[in-house]
Parts: C-alpha cells; sequence; structure tokens
C-alpha cells in the first residue's frame, strides 16, 4: 500500500509517471495530497506539463517552420 | 539549343515539393536516432517512398503529416533493428547517471525549492525557447533522449516503448523521470534562468 505522506522525491517520481500511466487510487491521493501542501513541487508538476506542451510543438515550432513550407 | 522547358509534371512537382521537407524530417528522426548516416537514411528512404507512393497521398492531411507518418515506420524499424543488433547492454552512458538524489535531503526535501517558470504561452511563443529545447534534448544520454522521444514526440506508451526498444516498463519509467528531470533543469538554467 502506498502511504500517506510522501517526500518530494517520491512526489516528483509520481508526477512524471502520472504522465504515463495512469496511478493507483493510493497513489494519486498521496500525490493531491502532497501537491496542496508543496510549492516546490507544484512547480516541478507545472514544469513537466509545460514540458510536454514543448514536446508536442518542438518540430512545429518556430525554429523549424522555417523554409520548410516552401 | 532552343527547346522550351518541358511542362512541369504533377511528379515533378511533387518531388520538389517533397525535398524542402528533408531538413525538418530529418531533425525528428535525429530526435529519436541520434545518429547521422541513421538518420540520413531513414530520411531518403522516407521520400524515396513517398516519390514512389505519391498517388496514395488522399490529400486529406498535409504533405508534412504524410511524410512524418512514414518516416515513423522507417525510425521504429531503425529502432528494432538496431536493438537487436546491440548486445544486451542497456546504455553505459545511462548507468552513470544517477536518480537526481543531489536534488534532495536526507529526508527526500528538495534542498533548493525549483523555480517558478511563469506563464507557458511566453516561452512556447519563442523560437529561441525551442531553440533551448533542443540542446537540452541533444545533452541527454541516447537511450534516455530516445525513450523520452518515442513518449513525447511519436506518442507512443510504456508498454510501446519497452516493445520496440526492449527496456523494461521499469525502466522505461525511470528514464523517462530522469529525462523530464534533467530537461528541466537544463531549462531552467539556458532559459528561465536568463529570464529572471
Amino acid at each position: 500500500m502506498s502511504k500517506l505522506m510522501l517526500t518530494c522525491k517520491e512526489a516528483s517520481r509520481l508526477i512524471s509517471e502520472r504522465l504515463d500511466r495512469k496511478l493507483g487510487v493510493g497513489q494519486w491521493l498521496a500525490l493531491r495530497m502532497h501537491l496542496m501542501l508543496c510549492d516546490g513541487c507544484s512547480r516541478v508538476n507545472r514544469q513537466f506539463q509545460m514540458l510536454r506542451r514543448a514536446m508536442s510543438q518542438l518540430l512545429d515550432s518556430p525554429a523549424n517552420r522555417d523554409g520548410t513550407d516552401l | 539549343m532552343d527547346m522550351a522547358e518541358p511542362p512541369e509534371s504533377s511528379t515533378q512537382v511533387r518531388s520538389r515539393d517533397l525535398e524542402g521537407h528533408r531538413s525538418s524530417l530529418f531533425k525528428f528522426a535525429m530526435l529519436h536516432l541520434r545518429n547521422e548516416a541513421q538518420a540520413e537514411d531513414v530520411v531518403q528512404e522516407t521520400l524515396l517512398a513517398a516519390m514512389q507512393g505519391a498517388e496514395r497521398f488522399s490529400g486529406d492531411s498535409s504533405v508534412r503529416t504524410w511524410l512524418t507518418g512514414i518516416l515513423k515506420h522507417k525510425v521504429l524499424d531503425q529502432i528494432r533493428k538496431s536493438s537487436r543488433e546491440r548486445t544486451p547492454d542497456p546504455g553505459r552512458d545511462e548507468e552513470s547517471w544517477g536518480d537526481f538524489n543531489e536534488l534532495f535531503d536526507e529526508r527526500g526535501a528538495y534542498l533548493e525549492r525549483p523555480a517558478e517558470w511563469g506563464s507557458p504561452e511566453m516561452a512556447l511563443a519563442q523560437k529561441k525557447f525551442f531553440e533551448a529545447l533542443e540542446r537540452c534534448m541533444e545533452g541527454l544520454p541516447k537511450n534516455t533522449a530516445r525513450v523520452f522521444a518515442l513518449r513525447e514526440i511519436m506518442g507512443l506508451n510504456t508498454d510501446e516503448i519497452c516493445k520496440e526498444t526492449g527496456v523494461s516498463a521499469t525502466n522505461c519509467g525511470v528514464l523517462l523521470y530522469r529525462a523530464r528531470t534533467a530537461l528541466r533543469l537544463c531549462l531552467d538554467q539556458r532559459w528561465f534562468g536568463g529570464n529572471r
């Protein structure tokens, strides 16, 4: 069973894992609770999500748009 | 010779159209393969396959989307081939990579609080941000970068990634976490640090 109080280290792993698979209810609750209380991990959470958005746009980004659609 | 240029046939137009996509296809391939020769090969094969199958292009999607669809298959073939050829060596470069334990104290709390990045829209609108992201991607070890690209660019799920690369599900999760953390720290330095 997952424990109730996560460390930032555990929380950060789960923040990443949540982007790849559905967490178990216990893990999900523990992570929610940690994120409510922890500014640092909330930032990591937003940064990982931002990274996903950025990666999905990487090949269509302004840096790669030039010269491809002549 | 005073012969007029023959009117361009549709296939000539097509092959020139395709050529214009070469550099972005190459970039796509490099993000996954990290090997110039292999990337050039798969792009060449893709353009060739596209020219041969030009009549199969339905026009429902953009040429770029169509080409990328072909390229995905070629890249995955290449990944499968090289994961078969490689002796079972999960990548030495990844082994020496820690789990970023140095970011945490002995109780598992962040030693230094992660920084605030502000609005993502600001960064995502800028060409320089994506250039920084590309440099950061290049700094990742090969297998880590590959697994991350398969996940975030090709959009495979972890089961599919395990199947294509031979990396176990657990390792896959570890590599994705490392990639995200490394990129987060790299962008923090290269991009957000400079804007603070």
